[in-house]
């Protein structure tokens, strides 16, 4: 394995990383804070977790070129529920936005700006051909930290997806999403920080139980 | 389109990623789509920005 194929694979990592923090973010207020996702924020979140497929992928089973294109497609369906969000909201005179602020902003214009450097970031790394050169065919060969962390990663954002899955039937029920949903709060807001810490303790050990598995094989 | 099917989809995607299956990029642009369709379904107001 070359040494391009080892750094691609840690800033797919790392992207990865990032993502889980805003999805960590979004899920701490939907349970901490009671404030339910709206539809433009669940097609936001879709848009997230498929920008997670490129790069687990990637990681997964080689660096492609298909992966990465994958990746700035579900960039840009997320990018378009997210602006048509703001705008929404810039639209009409006198509105507070959606939800609370983050650092000044609201959670879909984080969601965009995320988008904006995942597109951006992608397009830098699709300027780099050696990654691909080397025909990678992922590390789940190589045993190591690396493999560890990797499965770690992709068993935390499964375990959000099931819990995004599952709160989306009460919330919604059988039909449509009301365009404003009712607050409601399942966790005080440090029970939902210990929550998602679980769900990382959780995928660690999940991680390392896998990766000694298959070593063992 | 009900979203619940949207994310049901991504946890069939998540599986044939962990597999290592070829149709997981091919369900995940299902996946793409179903998600700009349930958009489209949500640009239900009167202001001039819908597509």
């Amino acid at each position: 394995m070359t040494t391009q194929v080892k750094i691609a694979r840690i800033l797919n990592l790392l992207a990865l990383l990032a993502l889980l923090g805003v999805l960590s973010g979004s899920l701490h207020l939907q349970f901490g804070q009671g404030e339910p996702p709206c539809p433009l924020c669940l097609v936001q979140r879709s848009g997230m977790i498929a920008l997670a497929v490129g790069p687990l992928l990637n990681l997964f089973t080689g660096i492609k070129v298909r992966n990465y294109a994958f990746a700035i497609l579900a960039a840009c369906v997320g990018g378009a529920g997210s602006v048509r969000q703001i705008l929404l909201h810039i639209a009409t005179p006198g509105d507070p936005g959606y939800g609370p602020k983050v650092l000044g902003f609201h959670l879909y214009t984080w969601a965009d700006i995320t988008f904006l450097i995942a597109v951006i970031g992608i397009a830098i790394l699709l300027m780099w051909p050696g990654q691909f050169a080397a025909n990678d065919r992922g590390l789940l060969g190589s045993p190591g930290a690396m493999r560890v962390l990797t499965i770690t990663v992709a068993a935390w954002y499964s375990i959000y997806l099931v819990a995004m899955t599952l709160f989306i039937i009460p919330m919604c029920g059988v039909g449509m999403c009301p365009a404003d949903p009712p607050e409601s709060t399942y966790l005080p807001s440090n029970g939902a920080w210990l929550a998602i810490g679980g769900a990382g303790i959780l995928s660690l050990l999940i991680g390392i139980i896998s990766n000694s598995r298959m070593r063992r094989r | 389109m009900h979203v619940l099917w949207i994310f049901l989809l991504w946890i069939i995607v998540f599986i044939g990623i962990f597999w290592r299956q070829r149709w997981t990029l091919p369900l995940g642009l299902v996946g793409l789509i179903a998600t700009v369709v349930f958009l489209k379904m949500n640009m239900d107001s009167s202001i001039p920005l819908n597509f």
